[in-house]
């Protein structure tokens, strides 16, 4: 084992990941122990606008994903690699603090349990129960629950809430922004907001998402065209990514 | 193996469908459901009660009552009203079809409910009321060792 405060050359990085790569587990453990200080500096770049424990555990995250995606042929220090997304993985977050008048330990509680969920479906490689993450986050598997309530928003209190001008309201990091597919948009917050949704919205996220029907069945039995289809879900996917929850 | 069941009565107003949904997805907790299960159970728990609220009642108010049994690993429950009833079950459980036409309905509670849960029954009488019966079992996620381990934790914090 390395010591812990010894700083790993190019090279000596470049093996440890190799070896990470090939599912050694001592590897991805050295190269998480020497970065750690990587994450540290980030951090603080962000104090006050977050938790510490909060900001420090999704920095980590970053890190791990660095330490499983970087690429020998990327010829750059491993470093210059894992700092954008260490930095990626807190801005998403923070980006996401919206301005719901929801009581702040219940906002806490969602926001951290999401956090902890994540973690564990990436450490664990399967979807967590919620006694594992009650656990976690020592609290009751019931008080999660009532804490995930509060991240419902009606659909008019969107409209409301989006009249403010100047308010930078995004989804929390569970909605992704890249594409349009399901598996970017939490399973979770979408069944959350289904229910929240106006009727003809909700009939084809239901027909598409649930009931897996193309657009253009979905068009026959609606009596419009595969068209409308097509930009009405587009329309609906960017209202869910905007949709207020209580997220960070 | 895991042996629990409660009852809820409650007035049929929208105000109360939130509660409902944690009431149910509190103890629909006690399976260690993932949260994509929990929402599950919650949204279908959203959409019987709307349904009873809504069509049962014609928002006009009633009683709704909610029985819950957990068995092992399932959850079955309950939603029963003594609204209006429905004419034609299995026209009402096709995708889009309401007897509430115009833009307010989408027609997809059931929809919903049957694609959420593992299984729906619906029993009804016109005049006399509904009852929608639903089972949510969670996926086994975990081994023997998890389980032991999980356990001596809860005894742990429990003392």
């Amino acid at each position: 084992m390395l010591a812990e405060d010894r700083l790993l050359s190019h090279e000596e990085t470049l093996l440890l990941l190799q070896q990470a790569k090939q599912g050694v587990e001592q590897a991805k453990e050295d190269l998480f122990t020497h970065n750690v200080a990587l994450v540290k500096s980030v951090v603080k770049k962000f104090t006050g606008r977050a938790d510490y424990d909060d900001l420090f555990q999704l920095g980590c995250m970053g890190l791990v994903k660095a330490i499983n995606n970087y690429d020998a042929s990327y010829n750059v220090r491993f470093s210059t690699y894992a700092v954008p997304l260490i930095m990626g993985e807190i801005r998403r977050f923070l980006r996401d603090d919206g301005i719901i008048k929801v009581s702040r330990p219940v906002k806490d509680l969602y926001s951290k349990a999401m956090v902890v969920k994540n973690k564990l479906s990436t450490q664990t490689g399967v979807e967590p129960g919620i006694d594992e993450i009650a656990n976690e986050l020592e609290c009751d598997p019931e008080d999660i629950v009532q804490a995930m309530e509060a991240a419902r928003m009606p659909a008019s209190l969107n409209a409301a809430v989006r009249e403010d001008s100047g308010n930078d309201i995004m989804l929390s990091d569970c909605i992704g922004v890249e594409d349009d597919s399901e598996s970017a948009v939490d399973r979770v917050m979408l069944r959350e907001l289904l229910t929240t949704l106006p009727p003809r919205e909700r009939q084809i996220i239901v027909m598409r998402y649930f009931l897996e029907k193309t657009q253009t069945e979905i068009a026959r039995q609606m009596g419009i065209s595969q068209v409308q289809v097509s930009r009405m879900e587009s329309k609906i996917m960017k209202k869910l990514r905007n949709a207020v929850g209580t997220a960070s | 193996m895991l042996e629990n069941s409660m009852r809820l009565e409650f007035l049929a107003i929208s105000r109360n469908e939130s509660f409902a949904r944690v009431a149910v997805g509190s103890f629909f907790s006690q399976l260690n459901p993932t949260l994509e299960e929990l929402a599950d159970v919650k949204t279908a728990i959203s959409e019987a009660v709307t349904n009873s609220i809504v069509h049962g009642y014609k928002n006009k108010g009633g009683t709704i009552i909610i029985e819950c049994v957990l068995l092992n690993k399932s959850i079955a429950v309950t939603v029963q009203d003594y609204g209006v009833g429905i004419e034609n079950v299995e026209q009402a459980k096709q995708p889009f079809f309401t007897t509430m036409p115009g833009d307010e309905r989408s027609g997809m509670g059931f929809t919903v409910m049957e694609a959420f849960m593992d299984g729906l029954e619906i029993v009804s009488r016109p005049g006399e009321g509904t009852t929608v019966s639903m089972v949510k079992t969670v996926a086994e996620n975990e081994g023997e060792e998890e389980q032991a381990c999980k356990q001596a934790v809860r005894q742990d914090n429990a003392g």
